[in-house]
């Protein structure tokens, strides 16, 4: 089974499809089989996709130490290296999305752009606490109201409810997975995943080397000026680092999926998969370098609006215009308007005297009853 | 004649999935004690999740020296993953595929 020893750890990889390179990395607590349902599926039909299992996840080994998104990005060079890829699209979620950007800002030679799907990048948001979140789900209401500490003190609170949901997960054998917030979810119970999980954090430095920035600081991101796209979910514990990175990063460009949280490429996976191949396209069409990603002339701030407003840099209504003069070179005329027709029946004004009219009789008709009324109480 | 035939080629398909899901499962600690035959099935009987299934995808292509044999249609309904898959439906599917 296709494996390559990176700095002592085996990891796991397989590719498929065929075209210009994209690396899918996933986040903690998942692997390789996060990205296998929808995005996988969709992307192999345009690009040679590889997907891999961090180390200490899935079919990767787990040494020791070595957990921190630096050394996992030197895990995807040698990846990388063994592969022949030269230079690829990066397509990060979560831990996976830190990992990427890692790479990202040693090689930008090697990256054609960067998404980064809902990545909270400890140097810009060192805390993530509870408050941070529109709303808890259902499961982690339930959890923190079931746990003794105090979870508004707490600093990594997406890290900790990873590390609850396993425990709740193995003291639950046989329960099925609640849809969309779950990583140890999917096919089958999620046990064998959730018992990895923790030993990763209980036997090894993971749970340190995770919550170390690892070099990448604040600067070292402005500096990155490749492609690269900042898909969020709207009620996101992750959406400061979105908001920062904007500031950081102004060429980037922010799709914030609507209604849903951290997982949304699970939740949201076509609305994801597409934005994803809307990036990828435009990456490979584009040289590098900040303000000349999509061609259009457009401005930073141009495209930042455009793409809060949901229309992808202005691409997407570039796009239906284009798509619009196409068909009309077939010979579309446009939608044909409608003509309502005219009611044969009263007019506006007709049918508002009518209404005034019914409506002064009935209160002449309740005048003439109280004054029916008041003047049989009188007699009594 | 070409039944015969097709029955012999599923009969060795299910004995080389049998075979590589051997291999995959020999350090699991799990219930299952039976011998891993056509009836057995992934999640029910050898307790498989997503990652193992998406494994199992790389050590048949492996075992078969094939690349590229389109397996979501056989492990995914509406872009989610089926309930359970027994080896006797991925013979079924090889033998139609390869």
């Amino acid at each position: 089974m296709p494996s390559v020893v990176a700095n002592g750890a085996k990891i796991s990889y397989q590719q498929a499809g065929e075209g210009p390179d994209v690396v899918l990395i996933h986040g903690l607590a998942t692997n390789r089989a996060f990205w296998f349902p929808h995005p996988l599926q969709s992307l192999k039909e345009h690009c040679r996709v590889t997907i891999f299992d961090l180390r200490g996840h899935g079919y990767s080994s787990m040494p020791e130490s070595g957990y921190t998104s630096a050394d996992m990005a030197d895990d995807l060079a040698v990846l990388m290296d063994h592969l022949s890829i030269e230079a690829a699209v990066l397509v990060g979620h979560s831990f996976g999305g830190v990992v990427g950007l890692q790479y990202a800002t040693r090689h930008p030679d090697r990256v054609k752009g960067l998404v980064l799907a809902d990545s909270r990048v400890l140097s810009l948001q060192p805390i993530q606490s509870l408050d941070q979140q529109a709303e808890l789900q259902g499961l982690e209401k339930e959890l923190i109201s079931q746990s003794v500490d105090n979870w508004q003190k707490e600093p990594h609170v997406g890290m900790r409810l990873l590390e609850e949901l396993a425990r709740h997960k193995l003291n639950n054998p046989g329960q099925p997975s609640r849809k969309g917030i779950n990583p140890f979810g999917g096919m089958g119970k999620g046990e064998r995943s959730a018992r990895l999980w923790l030993k990763l954090l209980e036997t090894t430095s993971a749970r340190e080397d995770i919550r170390s920035p690892a070099g990448l600081t604040a600067g070292r991101i402005k500096a990155f000026g490749n492609p690269i796209a900042l898909i969020y979910g709207e009620r996101s514990r992750c959406i400061d680092t979105c908001r920062q990175m904007e500031q950081q990063l102004p060429h980037s460009d922010t799709i914030i999926v609507p209604g849903v949280g951290h997982f949304h490429p699970i939740a949201r996976p076509r609305y994801f998969t597409n934005a994803v191949l809307d990036f990828i396209e435009r990456a490979e069409a584009s040289e590098s370098g900040p303000g000349s990603t999509d061609g259009s002339g457009a401005s930073d701030a141009d495209r930042r609006q455009n793409s809060r407003q949901g229309n992808w840099n202005g691409q997407t209504c570039r796009r239906r215009r284009e798509r619009r003069v196409a068909w009309r070179k077939r010979g579309w005329k446009g939608a044909e308007r409608r003509k309502r027709p005219r009611d044969p029946g009263l007019s506006w004004m007709e049918k508002g005297l009518a209404k005034k009219l019914r409506d002064s009789e009935t209160v002449i008709d309740n005048s003439e009853e109280k004054r029916k009324w008041h003047r049989t109480s009188m007699k009594t | 004649m070409e039944n015969v035939q097709h029955a012999a080629s599923t009969d060795d398909i299910v004995s080389r999935v049998c075979s590589v899901l051997v291999d995959m499962t020999d350090d699991w600690d799990m219930d299952f004690e039976g011998e891993i035959n056509r009836d057995t099935f992934l999640i029910s009987d050898l307790a498989f999740e997503s990652i193992d299934i998406v494994q199992l995808v790389v050590a048949i292509e492996g075992e078969f020296d094939k690349r590229g044999i389109p397996f979501e249609q056989l492990l995914m309904v509406d872009g989610r993953y089926v309930d359970d898959l027994s080896v006797g439906d991925i013979a079924d599917f090889l033998s139609a595929s390869l």
